[in-house]
């Protein structure tokens, strides 16, 4: 789906990034193809990579001067140009692949193929919620809450 | 900006995970260009990075789950 997956989790921004499009080896030493740095003390990402760093602000606007309180993932869809010379994956990942399976989640477990996504998310989550956003508002919000059991999903 | 999947927690990676993720991107597939993760963040190595990992099958597409604690998802990963 992505060649560069990449999260903040408190105060520490990670992008994994093995193709090295993005950075040349910037803080490898953690991980070969991963920079991994402090946001908050040392200003990384704010720094080095703050385009990198305000994509995580979609949902909500992050204050980057103290830790996060919880963690986000980014998964930035692999394009047609980037599948072309991809070492992960020749296949392009257009919104429509991935906007479909999120989809299924509006349906019965028992009526979806992704009925185990269902059970996964609902056994360890208590609270579930989907934003899909299109240019700058959101078109759809999905919500749905489990406690060891299934969701019971709302479309706003 | 391109479009994404984002997925977030509320809950925090501890030392513990961040020493896990080492060995995403350290896979011993690195040599293997044909195999999955030979990039070191496959699919297959979520599983030693202390998250709740799973995959649904649905045609010819793989979808990954990987979680912390509470939640946190991916979405169509595939092969």
């Amino acid at each position: 789906m992505t060649d560069c997956p990449s999260f903040i989790t408190a105060d520490q921004l990670v992008i994994i990034e093995p193709h090295e499009r993005v950075f040349n080896g910037i803080n490898s030493d953690y991980i070969e193809g991963t920079a991994h740095g402090d946001f908050v003390e040392d200003e990384f990402g704010l720094q080095n990579f703050p385009d990198q760093l305000r994509t995580f602000c979609v949902l909500e606007n992050i204050d980057f001067s103290k830790p996060y309180p919880g963690t986000i993932f980014r998964f930035p869809l692999r394009t047609e140009d980037q599948a072309k010379t991809s070492r992960l994956s020749g296949n392009a990942y257009p919104a429509d692949k991935v906007r479909r399976p999120l989809g299924y989640l509006h349906e019965p477990p028992k009526n979806s193929d992704f009925g185990q996504l269902h059970v996964i998310l609902t056994d360890n989550s208590l609270r579930l919620l989907f934003n899909l956003l299109q240019g700058h508002g959101y078109a759809r919000k999905v919500e749905g809450r489990g406690s060891k059991g299934y969701p019971i999903p709302q479309t706003h | 900006m391109g479009p994404a999947l984002l997925a977030g927690s509320d809950s925090v990676f501890e030392e513990k995970d961040f020493k896990s993720m080492k060995n995403l991107a350290a896979s011993e597939k690195k040599t293997d260009e044909t195999k999955i993760g030979q990039m070191g963040i496959g699919f297959n190595r979520c599983e030693h990075a202390s998250f709740l990992t799973n995959s649904v099958g649905h045609g010819g597409c793989r979808t990954g789950i990987f979680t912390i604690h509470l939640f946190a998802f991916s979405i169509a990963s595939t092969i």
